[in-house]
């Protein structure tokens, strides 16, 4: 969205990140480095503690790296201050969570129209685009409701309505089937999918689950604090799949990937 | 799309827990509506003061009167020189004194208390008509020198007489009947000395005054652009001694200062209520942008800057501290109709209607407003710190950092050396509040090792699960120690206040006890005639009498105020009779020096104010010019009498003549001072319209109108505690909304639903009995400052006495406020269904 496709749009270098607690020290990313192209769906998988969040958060601009450097379109986020990392999340950066993080005290669409009432924009100027995302997202109907009147797959959808709503150059997701049942995980995993077809929309997900990783075109496995492995899924499913989103083989492969990782356990670094 | 922008979040935050914003409100309501009535009662007074002042004064520029006792009256040819001097455009002289008038038709009431008080004036109409407004409501003014009367509106009002009607004055050379040929209007002269005024001709006054062709006092209008009070520096010499000036708007200066400090002491209450209601603010957003920590998170990684996070929290401070302002106000005005009401009875000050007051009420919003701004900020700053990723995490909250013991220290070991250096309530109103706030710094580090210890004994109110919750008051320090410290506040106020209480009582005992001297006590409005003591001293049961003397002093030393209210004594009878509340001095050191003459003996505070010791100089005004007289004692006062006392051997410096009032001893008890009473009653007060007052009488006003000021300050302190109660119940609400899963999850592993109840009541009395430990060394410290400089307040040496009853009472106000702070919480947590609290996000 707004970058040429093919282009790399997000970039990690040599990111590292440690966590200080009491006299303990916590290295939780060493070295990580990743490409994300536009338009491009990356799921990033490991084990607990393995660093995906915190790289998820680095990428983002929520947080800032010990080394390295995050590039947006370019623009590295180090060299930015905070107000100005704020402003790139306001307009470049859309985050969907596990746990939602909608206001509570706002309807569907107040919460979704959030970062254009933030950026204090005159409603009459976004009322057309945020009709758009809601029917977008299917919940148009219940736009006047408020957060605690909606199951949970209908908070994510709202949640994801937000993130698509400032037409994001790179949407991040943490865990975002993390807190729905497997169908309503689906339905949110079919939505990024859509966005990603329709809207040419670039897409860094974190997900412990291969089922949803399949949803992805390439699984990122971090361990020990830096990306140890890619799987190309259309390339390891290629001739298996039956249609482009096979929902069978695409995760299949994903396991199989990451049991013959586990059983090479070698581990090597990868640039994707 | 109702939202336009961001800040329009906090007027949703407010609305989504109406409750517990209501109850956050009340504090500031509180505070603001004593904030409001201070000020209303402070004009109010101020006007009816002024009116009293201006409306008797009229254009007069200064005001000259003899030098010394009510009864002086000016040397030959003094008007005349007055008239002759530099920039005099017109002066008038009257003839003046104390009286008190009865309807003509009926026979005064023995145990008539009816205050009858009059200021009778004589006054040439041609001269004094240039200087002052006369409106005359009904009827007319008198007509030469005939035997007629017109009264002010207040006194014919209370007296009950109208036009045609004849009163009865008692005057010093007599009781006279007059008849009454007007009644003056609400304006002008007919407002001065509040209305209780009667004039009359000057020949008419000088023949009831009975002292001949004399002057009491001499109005001067002075050219336009005139300075009264550098006209008054330079001419104050051109008449010679035995005369004072003084500008006409400088009357009353000294109930200007007495109600000043009245109005200091409810603004010390007005400021705790406001910190009361500052702390609660500050607990309630502390805990709101807990809870909230997720939905600021979010909103810093959607993209919010810092200061917008900020200005929503701020803004919704600012936002409850103005609908709560709007309340207090309207609290205000009911609590100012009431206080001026009691103010009004205690003072014998008839106070206006309290009309708009526009000022004060847009200050006192401002001020409610910006007390829940700034008790918001912190709060808000840490809002604005909130990192975006913790938003990311489940149940994260907001770090919050817990109290600063060595600054906490150094603020209450400044404020309390302020307390004991500034003097005034209305001085300590800084310190105070610089002493709370550091003792409320001090609080987290003591938490810990008391609420473990104190746990011990109250986790037993829930078994088996008791233990936990006292956990919890332990681990959750921050959030704790807060609710703890306004608990804290309140409960050290009311000690403080207790002890002030039972300290002012114990000494207006002992010092009313010696002041109040002489069993009986007869007064009249104006000089009693010389036959009074004889008939006294006749009385049957009467062992001895002595005459006091009044009037207006001038003592010429830095610091002293002037035209203060002074008593003569006659040492040679005087300490047979009574005595004085010895600070330093003796009865008979006293007689000796007093019977020498140039004596004087001072209160306490004034001595301490004029750098005197016994034995020292003290320079006076006198009808002979100034002279030194030395001090021979100190004594505690309560109130403005007797104020300096000086002897009868002085008299003739001071013009003072016949005597204004006689002390009593009596044989037989009670019943012999009742007797006498009664007796004085019946065969003097017809003729000479004396009062009487038993010694008992007079202690009892005095501790009544010591009991009404305390009422007030106890009533606020209710109000406070109400306060801590609400600041109780909120923090353990929130408690139980955060720890619902943590309920549930016991719930469902077999804990009852009174156990879980009983929880909130271990977590609640655990605080609050921690509170009350730290607020019995704080109430102490409090009530220490309190009581030493309130002397500089009240005028006298107050004993310090703990009100040790007040130390148990206070346990069983804990355990209730505890109680009272839990039974919500406790009713929401018994009522928790398990799915739901285990669902519960």
């Amino acid at each position: 969205m707004g970058t040429e496709a093919g282009a790399v749009v997000l970039e990690a270098r040599h990111l590292s990140k440690a966590y200080h607690q009491g006299g303990a020290v916590e290295q939780v990313l060493d070295d990580a480095n990743l490409e994300v192209g536009a338009g491009r769906f990356v799921s990033v998988m490991g084990p607990s503690g393995s660093g995906k969040s915190t790289l998820l958060h680095l990428l983002g601009g929520l947080d800032t790296p010990d080394k390295g450097d995050v590039l947006l379109d370019g623009q590295a986020l180090s060299a930015m201050s905070d107000d100005e990392r704020t402003r790139l999340r306001r307009h470049r950066i859309g985050i969907v969570y596990q746990f939602f993080n909608l206001v509570p005290v706002l309807t569907v669409e107040e919460n979704v129209a959030l970062p254009a009432v933030i950026d204090g924009k005159a409603p009459a100027s976004y009322a057309a685009k945020l009709a758009e995302v809601l029917e977008l997202v299917g919940m148009a109907e219940h736009k006047g409701k408020q957060p605690a009147q909606l199951s949970g797959g209908q908070q994510q959808r709202a949640a994801i309505a937000r993130a698509l709503f400032i037409e994001p150059a790179v949407l991040l997701a943490d865990e975002p089937t993390g807190n729905v049942d497997m169908r309503t995980g689906s339905e949110i995993l079919a939505l990024f999918a859509d966005a990603q077809r329709d809207l040419n929309q670039t897409i860094v997900m974190v997900t412990h689950d291969p089922r949803s990783a399949g949803y992805a075109d390439e699984v990122l496995l971090l361990r020990d604090g830096a990306v140890a492995s890619t799987l190309d899924v259309g390339r390891a499913t290629r001739g298996v799949a039956k249609k482009a989103r096979d929902h069978e083989s695409r995760p299949r492969a994903v396991l199989q990937w990451l049991e013959t990782l586990d059983a090479g356990g070698a581990a090597r670094r990868t640039r994707v | 799309m109702a939202l336009r922008t961001l800040n329009s979040v906090a007027a949703r935050n407010l609305a989504r827990r109406k409750g517990r914003y209501l109850l956050t409100a009340s504090g500031i309501a509180l505070g603001v509506a004593v904030l409001f009535a201070v000020q209303i009662m402070s004009g109010a007074t101020n006007r009816a003061l002024d009116r009293a002042i201006h409306g008797g004064a009229g254009k007069d520029d200064v005001y000259i009167t003899p030098v010394g006792s009510f009864d002086a009256s000016f040397p030959p040819g003094v008007f005349e020189r007055v008239q002759k001097l530099p920039d005099v455009e017109s002066a008038g002289a009257g003839t003046g004194f104390r009286s008190a008038v009865t309807s003509g038709r009926e026979k005064p009431a023995i145990d008539s208390r009816r205050p009858n008080f009059v200021f009778v004036n004589g006054v040439d109409l041609a001269t004094d008509r240039k200087v002052r407004e006369y409106d005359v409501r009904d009827g007319r003014l008198f007509a030469g020198a005939a035997d007629e009367i017109v009264l002010g509106p207040h006194i014919a009002k209370t007296v009950g007489v109208k036009v045609g009607d004849d009163v009865a004055v008692a005057a010093p050379a007599g009781q006279i009947t007059l008849k009454v040929v007007g009644v003056l209007a609400d304006s002008g002269i007919g407002t001065g000395n509040g209305g209780d005024i009667a004039v009359t001709s000057i020949p008419l006054s000088q023949r009831m005054l009975g002292k001949g062709a004399v002057f009491t006092s001499i109005d001067v209008v002075l050219r336009d652009g005139v300075d009264a009070k550098k006209w008054i520096e330079t001419q104050r010499n051109a008449l010679g001694d035995g005369v004072t000036m003084q500008k006409a708007t400088d009357g009353d200066a000294g109930f200007r200062s007495f109600i000043a400090a009245v109005n200091g002491a409810l603004t010390l209450g007005s400021a705790i209520a406001l910190f009361v209601g500052g702390f609660l603010i500050f607990l309630t957003f502390s805990l709101a942008v807990a809870e909230r920590t997720r939905t600021y998170g979010t909103m810093r990684a959607l993209g919010a800057l810092p200061k917008q996070i900020r200005s929503v929290v701020v803004r919704e401070a600012a936002l409850l501290g103005l609908g709560s302002s709007v309340v207090g106000l309207v609290l205000g005005y009911a609590l100012a109709a009431a206080a001026m009401q009691l103010v009004s009875s205690l003072l014998y000050l008839r106070l206006p209607g309290l009309g708009l007051p526009v000022g004060p009420a847009g200050f006192s919003i401002a001020i409610g407003v910006i007390i829940s701004v700034a008790a918001a900020w912190l709060p808000g700053r840490r809002a604005a710190r909130l990192s975006p990723v913790t938003a990311m995490r489940e149940g994260g909250v907001a770090d919050d950092k817990a109290g600063r013991p060595v600054i906490g220290a150094v603020l209450v070991g400044l404020g309390m050396a302020l307390v004991f250096a500034l003097p005034g309530n209305g001085a300590r109103v800084f310190p105070t509040l610089l002493v709370l706030f550091g003792a409320v710094m001090l609080v987290p580090i003591m938490l810990g090792p008391l609420a473990r210890f104190l746990g011990a004994v109250t986790r037993r109110l829930a078994r088996g699960v008791g233990a936990i919750a006292v956990m919890h008051l332990v681990k959750e320090r921050s959030r704790s120690a807060y609710t703890l410290a306004l608990v804290m506040v309140v409960l050290a106020m009311i000690l403080a206040v207790g002890t002030s209480n039972a300290s002012m009582a114990h000494t207006v005992d002992k010092v009313i006890e010696r002041q109040a001297g002489g069993a009986v006590q007869v007064g009249a409005p104006g000089a009693l005639d010389p036959a009074v003591e004889r008939e006294l001293t006749a009385i049957d049961g009467v062992k001895a009498t002595t005459p006091m003397r009044f009037g207006q002093l001038d003592v010429v030393e830095t610091g002293a105020p002037p035209r203060q209210f002074f008593t003569m004594i006659d040492p040679a009878t005087y300490f047979s009779v009574g005595s004085f509340p010895w600070v330093d001095g003796n009865d008979g050191d006293a007689r000796d020096a007093m019977t020498a003459g140039s004596g004087i003996i001072l209160p306490e505070q004034q001595a301490i104010k004029l750098d005197v010791k016994r034995g020292g100089p003290v320079r006076v005004r006198t009808s002979a010019g100034v002279k030194r007289f030395t001090l021979v004692g100190t004594f505690g006062q309560i109130g403005n009498f007797p104020g300096p006392v000086l002897s009868v051997k002085d008299a003739a410096l001071f013009g003072a003549g016949r005597p204004n009032g006689f002390l009593l001893s009596v044989a037989g008890g009670r019943a012999g001072i009742e007797r006498v009473r009664r007796t004085i009653l019946t065969n003097l007060k017809p003729r000479y319209n004396v009062e009487v007052d038993t010694s008992q009488t007079i202690k009892d006003q005095a501790r009544a109108q010591l009991q009404g000021f305390f009422a007030l300050a106890y009533a606020l302190l209710f109000v406070a505690a109400l306060v801590g109660i609400l600041g109780l119940a909120n923090t353990m609400v929130v408690s139980v909304l955060s720890r619902t899963r943590e309920v549930g999850m016991l719930r469902s592993t077999g804990t009852l639903r009174r156990q879980a109840r009983a929880m909130v009541l271990v977590e609640a009395s655990t605080l609050a009995l921690v509170a009350y430990l730290l607020a019995l060394p704080l109430g102490w410290l409090l009530s220490t400052g309190i009581v030493v400089s309130q002397r500089a307040t009240l005028g006298f040496s107050i004993d310090y006495v703990f009100p040790w009853l007040l130390v148990p009472a206070l346990v069983i106000l804990t355990v209730l406020v505890a109680a009272v702070g839990s039974l919500i919480p406790a009713r929401r947590i018994g009522r928790l269904e398990i799915v739901d609290a285990l669902r519960f996000d």
